[in-house]
């Protein structure tokens, strides 16, 4: 289990993560979203031991990961643009990795090798991005580590191999519980793999949850009122990420199970109300629209 | 699936040292054969090659070969730690190295463990391969000492660039530091030493001498230059090298552990650092500006601004740009104000009281004094004082000088800042006098005869050395120092260098061919022997042995006269330069039996050398000089005093009050013709050398010097008129 409480961590007296607190459960995806520079990789490297935190805890298995070679060895961090060292095949990289984790899976790579149709003898810097990025995400898997951090790994994946990428990670966590933390824009992606999911902005944690509570949690409804009903009663009475008034016809993007959605709109005497589920990139702009960061405020 | 390459023990630094001796096999490989290929055209060219069989001059070979290897140090001392930790300066490959499962310490060590392995193995191996040919060929064994002090100075160069690669974010900064660190730290501290001589009374600005010895011995550079164009380095500065390294690496592991991943890429990890850095390379620029352009007050503008606009540089590349304008105004300033105080500090406390520093008389276990005149070779030519009297002879001279430190900086001042000689004449001639001066003519100014540089070194009961170095010290003031010829502590000082000067020989320079001289005192022709080392040594010890039998005080009455100056050199184009051999020349009297036996038994003639008059008739034939006579009586004239040229005990020679041009243009030489018989009778009547406490006529033939005793200026004088009175009757009858 991964666990980070209050964690900050500071770039030149800048805060970058503020208060993070989140649990990875053994076995479990957890999709890691938010903003850009909301401090997503910075959270990863914290949690593989790559940066110390200024503030808070991070223990993986009941550990602290900072300067615990033994805690470590059983995490991996692919980050989005890997690094291999100079002139290195990828045959010399799984040496590399064997060296160093003792549980590398000479087999497993081997396997991987095939199902990516990589070339191990030929040097990584020929490789194209979306190869390389490949290249590590196999030799991280095939260090068969307890925690696996993967950032923006479906980037550059064809369809196929996209594919092929959500299967060996969901095998994997559900065949020797390895928790996975991938974090992506791509939310269709998370929505798909993850079983939990984060939003970070601007350093802070805005929601951590299962994705199907995340899911019934945030509805969509649209009503139509009797009684003369303005959008700044139904924000008093409700939980509202977001609302639109077209005269009479309200939509709106609420928190909170159907019962207590209806019991909240009943004073309002609504003629009909309709219920429609969101996806997760919705709630992701919903959610974001809520700490100002939409494309209107952008755009000013 | 089963893990195939898992290993049962947890990696740590032997996995990391592996690991990186496998990557950089090829660097390893390609350096170990390039040092290897070197070492044995090293080898034949000290070794092998004789250059009195080809005419081929080892040092040809020789020299090109040190230079590659020093090439080599200079390269991969500091070019491997750049390689070695490159990770630093990437963020990608250090999230790779610093998400591996070991701590930041083992990854450290096992990658500085690695790299010393690179550095030095080739040395070992160099070294062992010297060993073996040495041991079966026979040669010299400071080839193995040369090889273990390179070995050294690369170590520590690696050791410095691996600490700053470890405080650096970028490799650019890590080159930049470096070498202000190797470079600028060098500098400032002989700017430093220059400065602190400037206003420091007695300061010792050698750099290989004392406390700054010790400085710079920390100073791979300059080690590397002392070993290259040098006398080499001792084993102190060869320990100081290997500190140096364990320091710099012990250092830079606490900042490697210590510093944050994040700042890879970044220009600068610990700022303190950058601090000191900066504000030592802003300081050396300064005072460089300052020394080098101008000693005005416009100088110390410039310096200050040349200063100031390092700072600048050096945080603009920091920070990127100019982004930190106020800060940097602020330690420019904050600089300004700490160096004003330290040298005001410093020149009230008399530069914390380095300046009134006399060593215990009791504490004082050998002192040497060099007493220069004219040589700028005074280090190697003064003789060590072990005698009490002679030890507290010269701390009353120290104490002389200490207590009269504002009449010589005020005749300093006058000898510098007043440029019309006879103002500067009379204003020096206006200064008080010492207690004691050293005597002169009725009516002369004891500041007439001039200065001296005098360099005092002690050697301390306890091992510590303490050196005193003055420029300028009027020679009035030298009167204490005639009271230690008086004694016989001189004539052991002089057997006891000699001694020590056959012992460097039997190690150095046992092979070589020696040559034995004996010089005339007046024009310096000699006659020459060829001999050996055995040679070598039977007639300098019998030497020794005759100073040693010396009578007290012996050499300074002109009955004393010394018959020649000896002198031996050995001479050996396959050694380095500054190993061949020079015994400087001993004055040898009539009374040294011994070593005058040792030279007839090796077939040395020196009858003829020991004539002075030979000497004075040489190259006149029939037809005799102008013999020029002065005066002690006589404004500017001449007397003898122990000028000690080239070292303390060589007393001898002659100080004039003012250059003999000008005493020729004041009309106080006057000529003569003499005939052959003449000269011959003034010549017997004068002396080369001989140490008088009051002035003396001298006469002056053929271009030499002749001092005039006391007992015998009626007769010299009678010559002279007889020779006048002769050229009168000429012309009267022409």
């Amino acid at each position: 289990m991964i666990q980070c409480s209050s964690l900050s961590k500071y770039f030149d007296g800048v805060p970058v993560l503020s208060d993070v607190t989140l649990t990875v459960e053994s076995g479990s995806i957890y999709g890691l979203t938010g903003s850009n520079g909301a401090g997503k990789s910075t959270l990863m490297r914290i949690i593989s031991g790559i940066y110390q935190q200024d503030g808070g805890t991070v223990t993986l298995g009941g550990e602290p990961v900072w300067e615990n070679a033994a805690c470590k060895e059983k995490v991996i961090f692919a980050a989005d643009d890997p690094y291999f060292l100079p002139q290195a095949t990828l045959e010399g990289m799984a040496h590399f990795y064997g060296r160093f984790y003792p549980q590398f899976d000479r087999g497993l790579y081997e396997m991987l090798c095939g199902v990516f149709s990589l070339d191990a003898k030929k040097r990584i810097h020929t490789f194209s991005k979306g190869m390389q990025r490949q290249a590590g995400f196999l030799l991280g898997l095939a260090a068969q580590p307890r925690w696996l951090l993967l950032d923006e790994c479906f980037d550059g994946l064809d369809p196929v191999k996209r594919q092929a990428v959500r299967k060996i990670l969901s095998d994997a966590a559900a065949g020797r519980g390895m928790s996975v933390i991938i974090s992506s824009h791509n939310l269709r992606e998370l929505d798909e793999i993850c079983d939990t999911v984060g939003v970070l902005h601007q350093g802070r944690l805005l929601c951590s949850c299962e994705l199907d509570s995340l899911k019934g949690e945030v509805v969509k409804l649209q009503a139509v009122f009797r009684k003369t009903v303005t959008k700044e009663e139904l924000q008093t009475a409700l939980d509202l990420l977001h609302i639109e008034q077209k005269g009479r016809f309200f939509t709106m993007v609420a928190k909170g199970n159907d019962e207590a959605l209806y019991a909240a709109l009943a004073p309002f005497e609504p003629a009909a109300v309709e219920r429609f589920p969101l996806t997760l990139e919705e709630i992701f702009l919903y959610e974001m629209e809520v700490e100002g960061y939409d494309a209107n405020v952008i755009f000013g | 699936m089963t893990p195939t390459l898992s290993s049962a023990k947890r990696p740590g630094i032997g996995t990391i040292y592996r690991e990186t001796l496998r990557r950089h096999w090829n660097i390893w490989a390609t350096y170990g054969v390039l040092m290897l290929l070197l070492g044995p055209v090293m080898m034949t060219a000290k070794v092998v090659l004789d250059p009195q069989i080809i005419a081929l001059s080892p040092r040809m070979l020789e020299l090109p070969t040190e230079i590659m290897l020093h090439i080599a140090v200079l390269g991969v001392g500091c070019c491997l730690p750049l390689l070695l930790f490159s990770y630093l300066d990437n963020r990608r490959a250090a999230d790779l190295y610093h998400a591996l499962p070991v701590k930041r310490g083992q990854l450290y060590w096992g990658k500085a463990l690695a790299g010393l392995t690179i550095l030095l193995t080739p040395y070992l191996l160099l070294g062992g391969a010297c060993g073996v040919f040495i041991f079966a060929v026979g040669g010299l064994p400071d080839l193995l000492c040369r090889i273990g002090q390179i070995a050294a100075i690369a170590a520590a160069l690696y050791g410095t660039m691996v600490f700053i690669m470890a405080n650096c974010g970028t490799l650019f900064e890590s080159i930049v530091y470096f070498s202000i660190t190797e470079i600028f730290c060098l500098l400032f501290v002989g700017l430093m030493a220059v400065t602190l001589s400037q206003f420091t009374f007695g300061w010792n600005e050698s750099p290989d001498s004392g406390m700054l010895g010790v400085i710079v011995g920390f100073a791979p550079l300059w080690q590397l230059y002392k070993l290259l164009f040098g006398r080499g380095i001792a084993l102190r500065e060869t320990l100081q090298m290997l500190l140096c390294c364990a320091a710099m690496l012990g250092a830079g592991a606490l900042l490697h552990n210590r510093r944050k991943s994040e700042s890879a890429g970044q220009s600068f990890a610990f700022r303190p650092l950058f601090y000191v850095e900066a504000i030592g390379a802003s300081l050396t620029v300064g005072m460089g500006f300052y020394y080098i352009f101008f000693q005005e007050p416009a100088g110390l503008l410039l310096g200050v601004l040349a200063g100031a606009l390092c700072y600048f540089i050096l945080d603009a590349i920091r920070s990127r740009g100019f982004k930190n304008i106020r800060e940097t105004l602020g330690v420019c300033v904050g600089m300004a104000a700490a160096v004003g105080l330290f040298f005001g500090t410093a020149a009230l406390s008399g530069t914390f009281g380095y300046e009134r520093y006399l060593p215990p008389a009791s504490g004082v276990k050998a002192v040497s004094v060099c007493w220069d005149v004219n040589s700028e070779d005074y280090l190697s030519q003064a003789y060590t004082l072990t005698e009490e009297e002679d030890i507290e002879q010269v701390l009353v001279f120290h104490r002389l000088i200490i207590e009269n430190k504002a009449l010589v900086k005020e005749y300093n001042n006058l000898l510098t800042e007043t440029e019309d000689p006879l103002s500067r004449k009379q204003a020096i001639a206006s200064l008080p006098l010492p207690e004691e001066p050293f005597p002169t003519a009725a009516g002369y100014s004891p500041y007439s005869l001039g200065s001296c540089r005098v360099t005092l070194d002690y050697m301390m009961k306890d091992g510590r050395l303490a050196t005193r170095y003055y420029t300028e010290i009027p020679l009035a003031l030298t009167a204490p120092l005639y009271k230690i010829a008086a004694g016989n502590g001189c004539s052991r000082a002089m057997a006891g260098r000699i001694e020590m000067d056959m012992k460097q020989a039997g190690r150095t320079a046992r092979d070589m061919d020696w040559t034995i001289a004996v010089a005339r005192l007046n024009n310096g022709s000699e006659v020459q022997k060829g001999t050996d080392y055995d040679g070598f040594v039977e007639i300098m010890s019998a030497m020794a042995e005759d100073l040693k039998a010396r009578p007290a005080g012996w050499g300074i009455r002109p009955e004393e006269a010394p018959l020649f100056k000896l002198s031996a050199r050995a001479d050996s184009s396959y050694s380095y330069g500054n190993t061949r051999f020079n015994i400087q020349g001993e004055f040898v009297y009539a009374i040294d039996r011994q070593v005058l036996t040792a030279l007839e038994k090796y077939g040395l003639d020196y009858s003829g050398i020991a004539n002075n008059f030979d000497s004075a008739a040489n190259g006149f034939g029939e037809k005799f000089p102008t013999i020029q006579y002065v005066s002690a009586s006589d404004y500017n004239a001449c007397m003898a005093l122990p000028s000690a040229r080239g070292s303390l005990f060589q007393f001898g020679g002659w100080w004039p009050y003012a250059f003999w041009e000008e005493m020729e243009e004041a009309g106080f030489v006057k000529q003569y013709a003499v005939t052959s018989a003449q000269c011959e009778q003034l010549v017997s009547l004068t002396f080369n050398h001989y140490i008088s406490d009051e002035p003396v006529d001298v006469l002056s033939i053929g271009g030499s010097i002749y001092l005039i005793p006391r007992q015998n200026r009626s007769a010299v004088l009678a010559v002279l008129k007889d020779a006048k009175d002769a050229a009168q009757q000429a012309d009267d009858a022409r």
